[in-house]
């Protein structure tokens, strides 16, 4: 009761018509950045930095909250819209937002992305506010080793997105893995797959990956289809809000996504698109049972409501799990918490385990602001939703010609590098190839995204442990992922079995092949 | 689309032309090359948004704009390779006196480390603007006392003890490389842990995973304190930094004195004339109040070097460096 | 990692498509189910065996730092090389087992031409990016692309791309301070 106090305090104070003008202004840059691919919300924050120098605390609290939580639903809107994730936490988002967007959901599929975050912020900047302490113990136990056990637990969790052919899904998967090899590995600084060149030695940026994958490789594809390629312009615009029934199928996603993003966000080093991937194959895997039980019809693959709803919450509240190392360790869990460290002290704040207690007033004001910003997201979104849904409205040519310069124009302004661009190309042509002959493109930046996580929290591990592989299974939290791994991997492979009898009792052949 | 008159297509032509109009002055803003305050001035950040030198290049920008010594100042990160990225593209420079680089001890490692095909000695070095120490630092309740108790320890399990610090070939790792040689061990054969950053090798201690960590001061000063969850057994500084209750290195008898300083250097082929304007831009802003403040809140020391002593201190930390990293075996 | 199905239930996956999906989706083939035949169908197995030798290679060639602890940098790459090899044989007897079957050879819809026109658009822009400047070079790709794409109403389609690079110079370069190369307007002006 004495936290709930505290925060009364803190919204007191940090609620002045000043401050939400700040706020407001957060939103909408942090939104306006996230839109644009490539940019992420870490930038804008940089770039706002020097521009804080000059304000009060709060105000300046309030200005990156706004940046950081409006960044967040920024990177959805392009994915849903144009199957274009600004950033990597995003990527979950895409599969169903984007077919949603294709069946002329666009705006639901907006609507429950702008409330699942602003749900997902507000339960998490709460959980963050009452919780903190105990959650930065539990996130002290994850070492290489359970890390690994996470990671491995995300490989067969998002096993869920490769719909049709494993053998498919698992080459596209490889292939992710082998493009997360090339550049220098962190863990003996050896040069790999550079093949001479210094663009390489960082590795194949993962916003190029994305951005040619998805976005161009869609072009490419598209281009290839001529005729036969959907027309955006020819798709209903269909209703602007959400209904009741899609409401309903809503929540329930929005809460679990906030659950897995406030744990998960809350480990160093995690990041946000681990929990919104585990989002996303949790929601598969519920929609699949529904279907199975109660004979509920199973959206996914097709625009699944819950596909979008869930992974949003989950990346919304990973943004406000990273406060707890943030303000409990002085620890900066991702780049734009980095930097918002530097912002603190600037004032003379000094995160770390007495935060709390040495500068109680601040921190109260910083979760306030946190808690004004997520319902300033909801205000200045919500309505846009349906505006935002038009852009698909434009003449073919031009909304693709559009994705085309914004596609360069983020890999270009990575590292204002042209080399970039030439990598880019030969990525979307790869896209293009896999789409062409039926490999699906997702299970491949899973791959880039976990795969170079996995090696070196693997190795890792090894090297602290001097080579015992005990590290790997020694603790609970290991060992109950482990655990999740063999139910996930082997409850759908008993119930493919016992299908399978049933259909060859029953229909015989024709059925045969319908695989996972 | 096409059938609203006239009144569209007019409207849209306006439109177009003052979008064109716009982005035509934005060009010639940036590349204007006026006179005095207005000169244009491009700081290169060898570093993503969030790093030290992103950080160090953020800062001069502002001290710049705030003292009324320049006003167009634009910041790029060219993040990559431990810093050679952003090297080879001030390299490619050449003759432009308008662009200042951040550099320092890491990116001579990175040069040494990466195969960078250009090294330190292509650019024009300028000036050493400031210096963070490093510190040796252990769990609170970590039976390492001091640094004797820490080299026996590591003595008997050199190849097993595990030891956290920042990328491989950076600053971190060749402190941990030149502690380990003060006490007459192997610097190759140590078990050091890279991680990305200091706040990864923060919790790879807390969690018990590594059992020492070699790292930036600044890293750690908030969990250093008295009631946190580190402690800090030495200080590479040349004495006792004030404020700060750590023994040096050199106090607890071994020869080590190292910092991880930071610098700028210009593109190559730049007359005599144009590297002293750099210089003494650079020389007069390490005087103003606004820089007192950076150095201040980034706990940075003072360590500024105008260019013909910073040109002989970055031969000896490159020899040095280089010694240090084939040891490594790197 | 995924659970390795045996390849022969995997290769023709084709579920039963809801009929929405046929609707609005009319000319969807619905590329993740059709089945490869035909020399076409050689073509991701090889692209595979390559990326899985490339991978073999540089895992066995690698030159390890003496002191690397162990698994060293060649593990993965040799690990994952292998899986890529191992799929591309079982892919190979896919098709081996296929062959006859009826099944499109090769993607019957594929348009070469506007592929390299885009292609050709996103190379021109790269060569020229730092010597025209982002405005031209630019609105010179989206208007390749507008035109690969089917667009023929040549000067509309040049004010719009001009206004769009326009428009995102402002945004990117006036308004948040990132640069965009000015190329040779910004010797000119």
């Amino acid at each position: 009761m004495d936290t709930l106090y505290q925060l009364m305090d803190g919204l007191a104070t940090a609620l002045t018509p000043q401050n939400l003008l700040w706020a407001f202004l957060g939103v909408l840059l942090g939104t306006a950045v996230g839109v644009l691919p490539g940019m992420g919300s870490a930038m804008a924050v940089a770039l706002l930095l020097p521009v804080t120098f000059r304000m009060d605390p709060t105000g300046a609290f309030i200005l990156f909250a706004g940046v950081y939580y409006g960044g967040m639903f920024g990177g959805a809107t392009t994915s849903i819209l144009l199957n274009t994730p600004g950033q990597a936490s995003s990527i979950a988002t895409t599969y169903e937002g984007h077919k949603m967007a294709l069946a002329g959901r666009a705006a639901q599929a907006l609507g429950t992305a702008v409330i699942g975050s602003f749900v997902a912020s507000l339960v998490g900047t709460l959980v963050v506010a009452l919780f903190a302490p105990v959650m930065v113990s539990f996130a002290l136990n994850f070492g290489p080793g359970e890390y690994f056990a996470l990671t491995v637990f995300s490989f067969v969790a998002v096993a869920a997105v490769v719909a049709g052919s494993v053998l498919r899904g698992v080459t596209s998967l490889l292939i992710g893995l082998a493009i997360g090899l090339v550049g220098i590995d962190a863990q003996s600084g050896t040069a790999r797959f550079d093949f001479g060149s210094a663009t390489l030695l960082d590795g194949i940026d993962i916003v190029i990956v994305t951005v040619g994958l998805l976005a161009l490789g869609e072009v490419l594809y598209v281009a290839a289809r001529g005729s036969s390629a959907v027309d955006f312009s020819t798709i209903r615009a269909g209703r602007p809000w959400l209904n009741r029934r899609e409401f309903r199928r809503s929540w329930k996603p929005w809460l679990r996504g906030t659950a897995l993003g406030s744990t998960f966000g809350v480990i160093p080093g995690s990041g946000a698109e681990i929990p919104t991937f585990l989002s996303l194959g949790a929601e598969r895997r519920l929609a699949a049972r529904r279907a199975a039980r109660k004979g509920e019809q199973n959206e996914f693959g097709k625009g699944a409501i819950e596909g979008v709803a869930g992974p949003e919450a989950a990346n919304n509240s990973s943004a406000a799990g990273t406060m707890v190392p943030l303000l409990g360790l002085g620890l900066p869990t991702s780049a734009t918490a980095a930097i918002m460290l530097a912002a603190f002290q600037q004032y003379g704040l000094q995160p770390g385990p007495v935060l709390f207690e040495r500068d109680a007033d601040l921190v109260w004001t910083l979760l306030a602001s946190l808690l004004i910003g997520s319902v300033l997201l909801l205000v200045i979104n919500l309505p846009f939703a349906p505006l935002w849904a038009k852009l698909l409205k434009l003449p073919k040519p031009y909304l693709y010609a559009g994705i085309t310069l914004f596609s360069v124009l983020a890999v270009y302004a990575i590292n204002t590098s042209v080399l970039h661009l030439v990598i880019l190309a030969v990525i979307a042509v790869l896209g293009l190839g896999m789409r062409s002959f039926g490999l699906p493109v997702a299970p491949a930046l899973i791959g880039v995204v976990l795969g170079p996580i996995a090696e070196s929290e693997f190795r890792r591990a090894l090297a602290a442990s001097s080579g015992d592989p005990a590290i790997l299974f020694d603790s609970g939290i290991s060992l109950a992922l482990y655990g999740l791994v063999l139910v996930a991997a082997v409850v759908p492979v008993l119930a493919h079995l016992r299908r399978r009898r049933a259909a060859r009792r029953g229909a015989g052949e024709a059925d045969r092949e319908s695989a996972l | 689309m096409r059938d609203r008159g006239v009144l569209f297509p007019v409207l849209g032509g306006v439109c177009a032309l003052v979008l064109v109009g716009t982005a035509l002055f934005d060009v010639r803003q940036s590349a204007a090359s006026g006179s005095d305050q207005q000169e244009k001035l491009l700081l290169i950040a060898p570093a993503a948004p969030g790093g030290g030198w992103d950080a160090q290049a953020r800062e001069m920008q502002n001290g710049l704009r705030e003292e009324e010594m320049r006003y167009n100042v634009e910041v790029r990160n060219a993040d990559g390779a431990g810093g050679t990225i952003g090297l080879s593209q001030t390299v490619n420079r050449t003759g432009q006196d308008n662009v200042l680089t951040m550099t320092g001890l890491g990116m001579v490692g990175a040069v040494e480390t990466t195969g960078s095909p250009y090294t330190m000695e292509d650019a024009t070095p300028i000036a050493q603007v400031a210096s963070e120490y490093l510190a040796v630092v252990v769990p609170a309740d970590s039976p390492h006392e001091d640094l004797d108790d820490l080299s026996e320890d590591w003595r008997e399990r050199a190849d097993t003890l595990p030891v956290a610090g920042g990328s491989m070939g950076g600053v971190d790792q060749i402190f941990a490389a030149r502690v380990a040689r003060a006490m007459d061990l192997e610097p190759g054969g140590i078990n050091y842990l890279p991680y990305a950053g200091g706040g990864e090798v923060l919790t790879s201690l807390l969690s018990g995973t590594s059992e020492v960590g070699f790292g930036t001061l600044g890293d750690f000063s908030g969990q250093i304190e008295d009631g946190g969850p580190l402690r800090a057994i030495a200080i590479s500084s040349p004495e006792r930094l004030e404020g700060v209750d750590v023994p040096t290195i050199n106090e607890q008898g071994y020869d080590l004195e190292m910092s991880n300083w930071r610098g700028v250097i210009a593109p190559p082929g730049l007359s005599e004339e144009e590297s002293t304007r750099l210089e003494e831009l650079v020389s007069e802003l390490v005087t103003t109040d606004t820089w007192a403040d950076t150095l201040e809140r980034n706990r940075w020391t003072d360590t500024h070097q105008d260019r013909e002593e910073f040109e002989a201190f970055l031969d000896e930390e490159v020899t040095m460096t280089r010694e240090t990293v084939e040891e490594l075996g790197l | 990692m995924t659970a390795h199905d045996d390849p022969a239930e995997t290769d023709a996956a084709e579920g039963p498509r809801p009929p929405e999906q046929e609707a609005s989706q009319a000319a969807d083939p619905a590329p993740e189910a059709v089945l490869w035949t035909g020399a076409s169908s050689w073509i991701v197995p090889g692209f595979v065996a390559v990326l899985g030798l490339i991978a073999v290679w540089g895992g066995l060639t690698l030159e390890t730092p003496p002191n690397a602890t162990r698994p060293g940098p060649g593990a993965f790459p040799l690990a994952i090389g292998v899986l890529l090899l191992i799929t591309a044989v079982c892919m190979a007897v896919v098709n081996v087992r296929d062959r006859g079957r009826a099944g499109t050879s090769g993607p019957a819809w594929f348009e070469a031409r506007p592929v390299l026109i885009v292609l050709a658009g996103v190379a021109v822009h790269t060569a020229l990016l730092e010597i025209l400047g982002w405005l031209i070079a630019g609105a010179l790709l989206f208007w390749i692309v507008a035109y690969a794409f089917g667009a023929r109403a040549y000067l509309r389609d040049a004010v719009v791309a001009l206004s769009i690079s326009a428009a995102v110079q402002v945004g990117f370069s006036l308004g948040l301070g990132l640069a965009l190369p000015g190329g040779f307007l910004g010797t000119v002006l």
